[in-house]
């Protein structure tokens, strides 16, 4: 281990351009895995959140969960209630916080009307930092999500503007790391009454019929999908959007992000890797007599592997902290200086940070496997006598 | 008592192309314990190679070798790793040593690769006292003189206790003054501890300190003189290394030879 260590520092430059080139590769593999990891969590959280329900749209609205669609009246929340299997229904009117404010990388901010009554019980999984959760009854009065608190500085009794519109807060959620960390529940009659001035004049009049979807909870969640077919057959002009169908969204959401944690690896992999073959491959040419006289005094065929191994290994794990460190160090700069808009772009976990460390010492293992064998299986004669 | 170096028929054979050169070519010797010998003979002899398969550097195409009466034919990489390691010394004409390590780290390179021994830096210690170099045992090659660093190379070599030390060309890279003082120590190795010794030379200088000369002309070996019949032959004929004289005095010396028990 010492005479690595003393190995590496006879070719200082070529050791730094080596180990460069593994922390550049573990370097972007840090970052971006951390930018994937906090995508991972968003749409695992998600996963969890929206997992548990079926949802109604009108034939007409726009896909997924954006606030932009267009109203559903009331009676057919009655209607699907009663369909088989179905739990209950309830209508939730979901519209953008800020409407001025278009959402970039990150979820929007969501003002949510909810009936408290027909929607919160404990499928929806939402847990109180502080304060309580809406009730029955309940006017000008909101629940928001952690992201919501920090951002705007808020804590249980402070008021809180929305669409110009003062509400009392009265619950804190618990940090979820998804969709709920940036929305704003308030009862569904006041989100009515907020929403009603942005939708046509036609709609106007039936102020308290408004909504943009019905979350349909069925009995067992495993009827899901035949619950869903019998909801668009009885119901004219709505579509559904299943457990099932969320779950696959997500998962094509996962299958991006887990894609850019591979890409980072193989750049890593190519970089890293290369710079240490290659510098492995010159240190053995160089060393050709060092090992011939290694072999001539008795070591066998497997320590001397053993040294250039555990060389190359050596760099791998340098580049590797050194990479990390690198990365780290730039995902909390960034964060730190997003933080203050309520939204973090990065998320760095022990497990991440593990396996850059763990990825950039095997790589480096990995790589000095084949100039080491060459050095292994060199003719002990020819190896001594050359020059 | 067997001999500790027994080699018949040893024959290495290169082929180069179409053509096939027979650099060590049927030979037979036996090197008892305790022996102080020299390999002699021009450049392309074939005493190199012979000191490589000794040496179980190389594997020979041909023939039988045994090192403390046990073969060597056959063995494999690793086997033949251990005997180096722990039968035999090397000594190099370019002292070979390793430049990132200390000359103690040096002379402790072949216990590396064997069991673990408690004792080994004391005896690596031991060992550089012994060739006089106590106080050089923290410095690295490039700061000792060659005639240092090949009194490292020779602790290196006995380090394990081998068998037998096989030194090639040991003085070749050393000034005459520096080179009588080395073979003094590898003498006093010799006559004081019963270190086998062998020297692969082309200088008459060296081999005239050792008590047997084996000279080798296209890998064969064409003499074979012991100390006793060559100071014989100087004493009668006046010249140093002759085969002149009256044969008679020659086979006197053997049969001295013979009485002594060698």
């Amino acid at each position: 281990m010492n005479e690595a260590i003393s190995n590496i520092w006879r070719r200082p430059l070529r050791a730094a351009l080596t180990i460069l080139g593994i922390v550049i590769g573990v370097f972007a593999l840090t970052v971006m895995g951390a930018l994937a990891e906090k995508l991972n969590v968003l749409v695992d959280g998600g996963d969890e959140y929206f997992r548990t329900r079926i949802f109604v749209f009108d034939e007409g609205a726009a896909s997924g969960f954006q606030a932009s669609s267009r109203p559903i009246t009331r009676d057919l929340v009655d209607e699907i209630a009663t369909l088989d299997g179905v739990d209950r229904a309830t209508p939730v009117l979901q519209t953008l916080l800020d409407p001025d404010e278009v959402g970039g990388f990150d979820i929007p901010e969501l003002l949510t009307g909810i009936e408290p009554e027909t929607w919160y019980d404990d499928r929806v999984d939402l847990r109180m930092d502080a304060g309580r959760f809406l009730e029955a009854d309940d006017a000008d009065v909101t629940v928001i999500g952690a992201d919501l608190a920090e951002r705007y500085d808020l804590r249980v009794g402070d008021s809180f503007t929305m669409r110009e519109r003062a509400f009392e807060v009265i619950g804190v959620l618990e940090r979820t790391l998804t969709f709920p960390d940036k929305i704003a529940y308030v009862p569904l009659r006041d989100a009515q009454e907020i929403y009603v001035e942005s939708v046509p004049e036609a709609f106007q009049e039936r102020t308290d019929e408004l909504a943009t979807q019905i979350e349909v909870f069925p009995n067992d969640l495993d009827d899901a999908d035949a619950i869903a077919a019998s909801i668009e057959e009885a119901v004219e002009g709505v579509r559904t959007v299943t457990p099932e169908q969320v779950a696959d969204q997500i998962g094509q959401a996962s299958i991006v992000f887990n894609l850019i944690i591979v890409g980072a690896s193989v750049i890593a992999v190519i970089v890293g890797g290369l710079s240490v073959i290659n510098t492995m491959v010159m240190t053995v040419s160089e060393r050709v007599r060092e090992i011939g006289i290694k072999k001539a005094v008795g070591a066998p065929t497997g320590a001397i592997l053993r040294e250039f191994v555990i060389e190359a290994t050596l760099l791998g794990a340098i580049g590797g902290l050194i990479g990390l460190s690198a990365g780290a160090l730039l995902v909390v700069v960034l964060n730190a200086q997003t933080a203050g808009s309520g939204t973090t772009v990065f998320l760095l976990t022990p497990m991440l940070l593990l396996r850059s460390f763990l990825f950039a010492t095997v790589l480096g293992a990995l790589a000095g496997i084949y100039p080491a064998l060459r050095a292994a299986r060199l003719d002990p004669v020819t190896a001594l006598r050359s020059t | 008592m067997p001999p500790i170096l027994e080699a018949r028929g040893l024959t290495k054979v290169y082929r180069r192309g179409a053509s096939e050169v027979r650099a060590v070519d049927g030979i037979d010797l036996d090197v008892a314990a305790g022996e102080f010998m020299a390999i002699m003979g021009r450049s392309g002899s074939g005493k190199t190679t012979l000191l490589d398969l000794l040496g179980c550097l190389l594997r020979p195409t041909d023939g039988q070798l045994s090192i403390d009466g046990r073969s060597v034919i056959g063995a494999s990489d690793g086997e033949l790793a251990t005997i180096r390691r722990e039968r035999i010394g090397f000594v190099f004409q370019e002292f070979n040593l390793i430049p990132t390590l200390t000359a103690i780290e040096n002379v402790l390179l072949p216990l590396r690769y064997g069991p673990r021994r408690p004792d080994a830096r004391a005896r690596a210690a031991e060992l550089l006292e012994l060739v006089g170099l106590a106080e050089r045992a923290g410095h690295r090659p490039t700061e000792l003189s060659g005639g240092e660093q090949q009194r490292v190379a020779i602790a290196r070599a006995l380090v394990n206790e081998p068998a037998v030390i096989l030194a090639d060309e040991p003085t070749g890279e050393l000034d005459s003054a520096t080179s009588e003082r080395l073979m003094a120590t590898l003498r006093a190795l010799n006559a004081d501890r019963g270190v086998t010794i062998i020297i692969v030379t082309h200088d008459a200088g060296v081999a005239g300190v050792t008590d047997r000369v084996v000279r080798l002309t296209d890998g064969r070996v064409v003499a074979d003189e012991r100390r006793a019949t060559r100071a014989f032959a100087r004493a009668l004929t006046g010249e140093p290394g002759t085969n002149g004289g009256p044969r008679v005095w020659a086979r006197l010396g053997d049969m001295l030879e013979k009485a002594r028990g060698r």
